[in-house]
């Protein structure tokens, strides 16, 4: 009854849960059928009065009040008119439902002693709120689970009593252990252990979209969970969410990088904040006049569900045309690079365009030399707003900052020091389970130092921070990443499907003589970018785009699933290699499904091991002791099996009815020799002939009969 | 140890033409033979008591007397009596009934206790007293008694000192519906006891009986005999329970009935079987349990499916 709140706007469940247990009480209690009505009647309108009613209980007034309310509101539901009745009314028919309810929990609890079907009516109702409301079954469903399997104990033994009204009381409660513990172990083990994520995506979501009051938009911010997608509002970072493989546009490129939507500047603690500004132009600007450039195109069409009129495009925007011919002119924000098709009637987005996009060659040795000990030139003045940082960061991100890249002597190799830190070890990407920080707490700060763990905004927003503290210029960048791979066309042109799944964020750095550079912090992730090096010293390996692509599919690949638990990644984060952290998980899966495989197998052939390691002991049965020993384990696996030698029974008897079982004599010439040696004290030097081989026939016949 | 299990089949087969459908009986009553026991058989008349004794008697070729025990009977009508001889001028002993090799007391519980007695002493002693002269019994020395389970005016019930000088009580019951029609058969044409042959000599029986000693009785077996007495110390509604004689007894018809069987050596099952009929009659039961007679043998049997055998090493107590 928990959940009821949840489900409607019901208060008092205290109440509603005291009142089912005097309901239940007076089941319990013999009495007449009459006197259970009139307390039934009474603990009713006695609660409603405790609820409602601040008046007296035993007057006229409060009793013809009531009845008047009863009447009119019993004509409205008549009437049809649900929603007009008052809260007393829906309080008395919810108090009259449990009534009925705890009669009929009574009847088949007691009486029938069955309830099963209760059981699986109560998992069904919170598994429905569960998936279809916003309340978290998952204490209700441990708590029904364990309520059930107990009750289904007491219920099983007590109809054993009944049948079988002999057996002690010490055998019950050793039945009651057994019953609790092995009910303790299956929830302890359902709740630890790692579940399969939803095989099919939420329904709560797509249901009220469907109802038509989900959230507005792409990309709902507040919530704890959100789906990922392309999202405006980036003041809140943090949260988990969940993946969602609605497409946002397909393109022909000739290339293929990251998709960049936007960037942003303002950092405030928590966030990014958006910077209005008026000043437009008609290019994306990312590169200075120096940099190598080579101008390719992308056919974008847009999912007409996807709204707003931003434009995505690799590298930097140069210009855009509507596929069906109208005239369109390129509008871009000049902070932060917002792109926009402005037509005939204003700024709007034609379903299919053509983007003209720049993509440049970042040359490694030129942004070595900025900040270099012998570099001179200094940052245009107007990119303070790239060094923003909120007053209230904490010192100790800047420290940690200083210290990476302490042995770096300019600027390139020190942003390069820092995505390798964040790619490095001590992170662990995963979706769920990110928390939002509060109040006082800064994103970067529970990011670097505390959770260590999440996605692509803690990744980004902590690279971009910590850069910033090191006076290097740096903005936060929005956008998708190529999204997934398709055909390749005549043209040489490669077919790329973004969803919102591909959604991403990366930082650019500035460098003079070169421009924005992008730079990828989030493990698992890789831009295509081109870093052209004359030697090849550093060890970067990105020259090549093909390369960098399969890399990161490969990447894509081992980056974990939602399913991945709690444990894991703890014992996982241990580990000193990301790839190989990967690879722990999936081992740690596989050992356990090898483990739990071996246990089954293990217990589906246990007789058999049994068996066949008796058999093994037992060879060479010739000494009488040796023939003891084999005896005595034969008596014990036909205990095993089931098949157990009473204590008041003397051998004899024990093997004729196991030779009557087995349809055998071997049992009854095998206790005859065993007799001779233990009742008899016959000394014998051998063991006759032929008693191993009827030994084995036996316990053969027994194996495969039992 | 073949030979004399055969021998044994023999004896009862031979009975068991004149006393039909009581090879349990029959067998049991050698048993106590060979043990050096005596039988009490408690049975209404008719059941065939005495032809069981003649039946054995006669198959052993062992000497058969029989005494009906009235009130008036004086011990010396069962030990023999010293008569003057007027030629000798002596005292002669006249051998009573005692002085055989099988002994049928029929109706035991009808004489006088002192009549009673002068039976019992020879029962246990194997000898007779008269006169100051201790006249030695012949070997083998066998008393089957018969009495009277439905109580009747003047009959002197056997005290419990005396009761457990039999090794085995058994009830004789009435035949099966075709054994009573096969046993009218037989009794067409004369009596076939009379037709019986010996089938062993009286030195045969002697011998087994030494060898009926010499059949081996495990530790775990003694085990299992004792942990039976002592439970019946505790069963409920028995005033008292089986003595260390009845321990003994119970090892006794435990070997012979092994012996009967053609072993070496006693089994459980060898105990098992003969305990209800060795122990039931030494349960003295309290005052006011009602029923009929028998119900010790049921306690016997109930009790036993409560005491473990010993059937493995680690059961053996040291």
């Amino acid at each position: 009854m928990l959940p009821l709140p949840e489900v409607t706007e019901t208060g008092f469940v205290f109440m509603f849960l005291v009142v089912t247990a005097v309901f239940f009480l007076i089941q319990a209690i013999p009495m007449p059928l009459i006197v259970r009505f009139l307390l039934f009647v009474v603990t009713i309108t006695y609660s409603l009065n405790v609820i409602f009613m601040p008046g007296t209980y035993v007057s006229i007034d409060w009793w013809s009040l009531f009845v008047t309310e009863l009447w009119q509101e019993t004509g409205l539901l008549f009437s049809g008119e649900w929603l007009q009745l008052g809260d007393l009314y829906r309080s008395f028919l919810m108090l009259l439902l449990l009534s009925m309810v705890s009669y009929l929990m009574f009847y088949w609890i007691v009486y029938a002693k069955r309830i099963f079907f209760f059981f699986v009516l109560t998992v069904i109702y919170i598994g429905a709120l569960d998936a279809f409301t916003s309340f978290d079954g998952i204490g209700a469903i441990i708590r029904v689970v364990a309520i059930g399997f107990l009750l289904f104990s007491i219920l099983h033994m007590s109809r054993f009593t009944f049948r079988y009204p002999n057996v002690r009381l010490r055998q019950w409660g050793r039945f009651l252990f057994v019953a609790v513990s092995v009910m303790t172990l299956s929830i302890a083990i359902g709740w630890q252990a790692p579940k399969y994520s939803q095989q099919w995506p939420d329904p709560l979501p797509v249901i009220e979209e469907a109802a038509g009051f989900g959230p507005e938009g792409w990309g709902s911010s507040g919530d704890d969970v959100r789906r990922i997608g392309y999202g405006d509002h980036d003041e809140q970072l943090g949260g988990g969410f969940e993946m969602d493989e609605t497409e946002v546009f397909t393109a022909r490129a000739e290339t293929s990088g990251y998709w960049r939507g936007e960037s942003k500047h303002e950092y405030t603690g928590h966030g990014w904040e958006s910077v209005e500004s008026d000043e437009t132009s008609e290019r994306v600007f990312l590169y200075e006049d120096e940099t190598r450039t080579r101008t390719s195109e992308a056919h974008v069409s847009f999912n007409e569900q996807f709204s707003g009129d931003l434009l995505f495009s690799q590298g930097a925007l140069q210009a855009v045309a509507a596929e069906n011919g109208e005239p369109y002119m390129l509008q871009v924000e000049g902070a932060t690079g917002r792109s926009y098709a402005n037509g005939e009637e204003g700024i709007a987005r034609p379903d299919e365009v053509t983007l003209t996009y720049e993509t440049a060659e970042f040359p490694v040795e030129i942004m070595q030399e900025a900040d270099h000990p012998d570099y001179d030139r200094e940052d245009p003045s107007d990119y303070h707003s790239y060094l923003q940082l909120p007053d209230d960061l904490p010192e100790r991100v800047g420290q940690l900052a200083e210290e990476i890249v302490e042995d770096e002597e300019n600027r390139y190799d020190r942003v390069r020091a820092i995505e390798r830190f964040l790619t490095g070890p001590d992170f662990d990407y995963d979706t769920h389970d990110i928390p939002v920080p509060d109040e006082g707490e800064d994103y970067v700060d529970q990011f670097l130092f505390e959770t260590q763990i999440g996605y692509c905004d803690n990744f980004s927003t902590s690279m971009a921070v910590m850069l910033r503290t090191l006076d290097i210029p740096t903005r936060w960048v929005k956008g998708f990443t190529p999204g997934e791979a398709g055909e390749v066309d005549e043209n040489g042109y490669t077919e790329y499907e973004v969803t919102n799944s591909n959604a991403h964020s990366w930082v650019e750095v500035y460098f003079s003589d070169v421009g924005w550079v992008p730079f990828e912090p989030t493990p698992g992730f890789s831009n295509a970018a081109e870093y052209e090096m004359a030697d090849f010293d550093e060890g970067e390996a990105s020259e090549d785009p093909e390369f960098d692509q399969e890399f990161q599919q490969d990447m894509e690949d081992q980056v974990p699933d939602e399913e991945e638990s709690e444990e894991v990644s703890a014992s996982a984060s241990e580990d000193d290699d990301d790839p190989s952290s990967f690879s722990f998980w999936w081992l740690g899966i596989l050992g356990g499904v090898g483990l739990i495989f071996a246990s089954v197998m293990a217990y589906r052939l246990r007789g058999k091991m049994i068996t066949t390691w008796m058999r093994r002991r037992y060879q060479g049965m010739h000494d009488t002791s040796t023939y003891v020993r084999a005896y005595e384990s034969l008596i014990w696996y036909l205990n095993w099996i089931g098949l157990k030698k009473a204590g008041n029974e003397t051998p004899t008897e024990f093997a004729k009815r196991v030779d009557a079982r087995f349809n055998t004599d071997e049992m009854r010439t095998l206790t005859n020799l065993y007799e001779d040696l233990y009742y008899g004290n016959h000394q014998l030097e051998h063991v006759p002939e032929g008693t191993q081989r009827r030994w084995l026939k036996l316990l053969d016949k027994i194996s495969r009969n039992h | 140890m073949n030979h004399h299990s055969e021998m044994i089949r023999q004896i009862i087969d031979t009975v068991e033409n004149v006393v039909v459908g009581k090879r349990e009986a029959v067998t049991l009553t050698i048993t106590a033979l060979l043990a050096g026991g005596h039988v009490l058989i408690e049975d209404v008349p008719g059941v065939g008591k005495t032809m069981l004794v003649r039946a054995i008697a006669r198959a052993t070729g062992l000497d058969f007397k029989r005494i009906q025990f009235t009130p008036d009977l004086l011990p010396s009508d069962v030990t023999g009596v010293s008569i003057y001889n007027q030629h000798t001028k002596e005292f002669e002993f006249r051998p009573g009934p005692v002085m055989s090799n099988i002994l049928l007391a029929d109706e035991v519980n009808r004489t006088s206790p002192k009549t009673q007695s002068a039976l019992l002493e020879a029962l246990e002693e194997g000898n007779v007293t008269v006169d100051g002269c201790t006249y030695q019994l012949f070997d083998p020395f066998f008393v089957m008694a018969t009495q009277n389970p439905i109580e009747h005016g003047g009959t002197y019930p056997l005290p419990e000192a005396q009761l457990d000088r039999f090794l085995f009580r058994i009830q004789l019951g009435y035949p099966e519906w075709h054994e009573e029609i096969d046993m009218l058969d037989r009794m067409e044409h004369g009596h076939p006891v009379d037709q019986l042959t010996p089938v062993v000599e009286v030195e045969d029986i002697q011998r087994m009986k030494m060898e009926v000693k010499e059949v081996f009785v495990s530790d775990a077996v003694k085990q299992y005999i004792v942990a039976i007495v002592r439970e019946t110390r505790n069963l409920d509604r028995v005033e008292l329970g089986v003595s260390p004689r009845g321990s003994i007894a119970l090892m006794r018809a435990a070997q012979a009935y092994a012996y009967i069987q053609g072993s070496s050596y006693v089994r459980p099952d060898d105990v098992k079987r003969v305990a209800p009929y060795t122990l039931g009659h030494r349960l003295v039961l309290e005052a006011d349990v009602l029923g009929p007679k028998g119900q010790d043998d049921k306690m016997i049997q109930r009790m036993l499916t409560r005491i473990s055998v010993p059937s493995t090493r680690k059961d053996i107590v040291t």
